[in-house]
């Protein structure tokens, strides 16, 4: 077991790739998307992707053109983070729910 | 926005968001039927806004999702139920949802917990993939929405 969890904490060791994985935590991201969120190059972040991919923490998906990562809760804890990703799209909705009750004029039906 | 808090013993899901309207005005973005479908689903009809009250949240592709309204305090609390596409709502198929909305000066905040996850008859996990599922096309509609009113 301590074998196979090697490279999950290798992967983990790395400041910004915890926040990497966080931030796919809470959605699907392609690479692009996430190069805008740190102050690293979109090369950087792509070699990010390429660690926890080989240990089983993110997964590319194909969205149309683009190929976006979802983290992988198994390695983790996946029950939490299906609960992470419902809580990450409450967010969604309560800022949508944020703009609506702000907007100056409500939005017609 | 506060921190993401996720209780993975009792699986439910919290979360806060503040928002600079009155409480009023929350209430109706929860409450409307035209408002509801901007932030959950492509339709809603709450015909009954009473607890017990029957109605539906339509996901375009997905089908009609049935609602009971569970609790309606007008303008402190408003919880739902939410349950599985063509079944009957039981406790086995649906989870609660509970909005708070707390004054604050002119503002209010806003608190929702969704509940109820651990008692799914389906494994937890498979069925909150399989609602996810409806949730990541539902996000697509509401980035839309956002930059549509932006």
């Amino acid at each position: 077991m301590s074998d196979t969890l090697v490279p999950v904490f290798a992967a983990l060791a790395d400041d910004t790739r915890w926040a990497v994985l966080q931030e796919l935590g809470r959605s699907e991201q392609s690479a692009s998307a996430l190069a805008t969120r740190f102050p690293v190059t979109r090369q950087a972040i792509a070699k990010h992707l390429a660690v926890l991919a080989d240990a089983g923490l993110v997964e590319p998906v194909r969205v149309g053109r683009e190929v976006r990562y979802r983290a992988l809760g198994a390695r983790l804890s996946q029950t939490a983070q299906a609960l992470e990703s419902i809580g990450a799209e409450w967010d969604q909705r309560l800022v949508a729910i944020k703009r609506i009750a702000e907007a100056p004029h409500r939005p017609t039906a | 926005m506060q921190p993401a808090v996720v209780d993975t013993e009792s699986y439910t899901v919290s979360r806060t968001l503040r928002i600079e309207a009155s409480r009023e005005r929350v209430w109706a973005a929860l409450t409307r039927d035209d408002l509801i479908s901007q932030w959950f689903g492509t339709s809603a009809s709450l015909p009954d806004l009473t607890p017990g009250g029957l109605g539906t949240f339509g996901f375009e592709g997905y089908g009609e999702f049935p609602v009971r309204v569970e609790e309606v305090d007008e303008p402190v609390a408003f919880a739902f139920t939410w349950g599985t596409r063509d079944e009957p709502l039981r406790a086995d198929n649906s989870t609660l949802v509970r909005f708070t909305l707390v004054e604050d000066g002119a503002a209010t905040v806003l608190s929702v917990v969704e509940s109820g996850f651990g008692l799914l008859s389906r494994d937890p996990l498979a069925a909150m993939r399989d609602n996810r599922q409806g949730w990541t096309d539902e996000l697509d509609e509401l980035v839309a929405f956002l930059e549509g009113s932006a």
